[in-house]
């Protein structure tokens, strides 16, 4: 006992002195003046936001909001995408205060002030849809890379050979920037969606004329759950604020985590609304019902030439590495701080190993899964659906009470509107997902 | 040397314990779940068990 104590006091004491450094240059630029310190300030403390709103998008996010401009056009969901925006605004604003008052992860919170049963709980279920949601991602990286000619066993080992690198060799910081670059290619949807020309007066006449188009259905529901679904999901509560504490970020630095968490909001939705925007012009109208991705990415090629096809297949990749390389990292922080094991991405690996083998076995049974035939991939991806649909409210409930809790929080406790917001968010994903709920006993509910 | 939860800042020490309610090297103490918390988890148990009970529901009929 004794000795597993030494242990984890080492780990800390190391973890500690390798976070300082970052925590130094973070103070010395905060002493200095200028406008340049202050940029220079920004540069270094933006990342936990604008990488978990990126990754949002991921490969699953891609999809959705594809078929979702396919299937509607470009009515109901532009002016919803920038609602749910607001909402994840709102909740991973939280994670960052969060964060950076306690200096410790999601998963360590909820297991410490709620107990296990609740902590075994929010794990089992994040690790199960952080394994479902990653094999979509290697299911988007397989398709991109399809349309380059890459077959399917060398996508998934460049995937996973990039993943398990950057989270095994590189410090929290590096880990971080590797990563945002590799996030600025999701980018890529916005020229994309210039080439195809759209009608900006169709996207502005949206706002004034917000209607359901072809009214409520169950089809409809399931739609507007995937795209909610899409935007805040349970991970990114874990992944924010694990990474808020990894990068060492104190009181002081809220502010900049909250622009940080704005910027990555604004990317995000930008980013989505170019997906919808471009198959709703592109490919709604069509004439062809309930196209899949590599159907859709036909259809763009057709309009857009073999370039705007390879853009899009190159999005899809880069949405699925992103958010491989977060849901691998968000896979052992909670781990590490369910169990108190070493957790950072500052550990060495041979240290930390108990640390990294959870995110590393994770991603490798998604790419494997991937591989096999016939692997009922379609029912993987609405079981992950299922599942964060489920766990969101309880997620956000458990943020909101410790949000509330002075014991905790002190001075930082959220405000009365947070608290309404975070309510009222909570209560339209239990209606939401109850009224799917119906559909499922009574099928022609909505009919 | 782990220093409980001070980090020299600018040759400054910074006390992080000042800011943090609980001190970071220290272990978390159950929360008192009592009054409208206790409701919101008898609500959250209620919410679960119907999810799982509509899951179970649409995997028989296939209408999932």
């Amino acid at each position: 006992m004794a000795k597993n104590l030494n242990y984890i006091e080492t780990d800390a004491q190391l973890d500690w002195k390798i976070r300082q450094q970052d925590m130094q240059r973070v103070a010395s630029l905060h002493a200095k003046r200028g406008i340049w310190a202050k940029i220079m300030l920004l540069l270094v403390l933006i990342g936990p936001g604008v990488l978990t709103m990126i990754a949002d998008n991921d490969a699953g996010g891609v999809i959705t909001y594809a078929q979702t401009g396919a299937t509607y056009g470009i009515g109901f969901f532009i002016p919803s995408l920038i609602i749910a925006g607001f909402i994840a605004y709102v909740v991973q604003e939280m994670t960052v205060r969060l964060g950076a008052v306690t200096h410790r992860g999601h998963a360590e919170m909820i297991w410490g002030r709620y107990g296990s049963f609740w902590g075994w709980f929010s794990l089992v279920d994040l690790v199960i849809a952080n394994v479902l949601t990653l094999v979509t991602e290697f299911i988007g990286i397989k398709i991109g890379m399809g349309v380059f000619g890459v077959p399917t066993w060398i996508s998934d080992v460049l995937a996973i050979a990039l993943d398990v690198f950057v989270l095994l060799v590189l410090r929290y910081y590096t880990w971080e920037r590797i990563s945002l670059w590799i996030a600025a290619g999701n980018l890529i949807f916005i020229p994309l969606v210039l080439m195809a020309k759209p009608h900006w007066s169709v996207v502005a006449a949206s706002f004034a004329n917000w209607n359901i188009p072809g009214g409520f259905t169950a089809m409809f529901l399931f739609i507007v759950l995937a795209n909610f679904g899409t935007t805040i999901a349970p991970w990114m509560l874990f992944f924010q604020q694990s990474s808020v504490v990894d990068k060492g970020l104190t009181v002081k630095d809220i502010k900049h985590g909250r622009l940080d968490t704005g910027i990555g909001t604004l990317a995000m939705v930008l980013v989505a609304l170019a997906i919808i925007v471009l198959t709703g012009s592109l490919v709604h109208g069509t004439g062809n019902a309930n196209l899949n991705i590599s159907q859709i990415m036909d259809i763009i090629g057709r309009r857009l030439g073999p370039t705007g096809e390879k853009l899009f297949a190159l999005g899809l990749v880069e949405a699925g590495t992103i958010a491989a390389i977060a849901l691998t990292a968000s896979t052992s922080w909670a781990m590490g701080e369910a169990f108190h094991w070493p957790k950072s991405i500052n550990m060495p690996a041979l240290k930390a190993w108990k640390f990294y083998l959870p995110g590393i076995l994770s991603a490798v049974l998604a790419a494997a899964i991937v591989m096999i035939p016939h692997a009922p991939l379609g029912f993987l991806n609405m079981l992950v659906q299922v599942i964060a649909s489920i766990f969101m409210p309880a997620a956000l409930l458990f943020l909101l009470l410790l949000l509330n809790d002075k014991e905790v929080m002190g001075e930082y406790v959220n405000q009365k509107w947070q608290n309404i917001s975070g309510f009222v968010i909570i209560g339209l994903l239990v209606v939401l997902n109850g009224l799917y709920g119906l559909t499922v006993i009574f099928p022609n509910l909505f009919s | 040397m782990l220093n409980n939860g001070s980090a020299e800042k600018n040759d400054v020490l910074v006390e992080l314990n000042k800011v943090t309610p609980i001190p970071v090297h220290a272990p978390l103490q159950r929360a008192k779940v009592k009054g409208w918390v206790n409701v919101v988890f008898w609500g959250l148990r209620i919410y679960i068990l119907a999810m799982v009970v509509l899951v179970i529901i649409g995997f028989a009929r296939g209408t999932l």
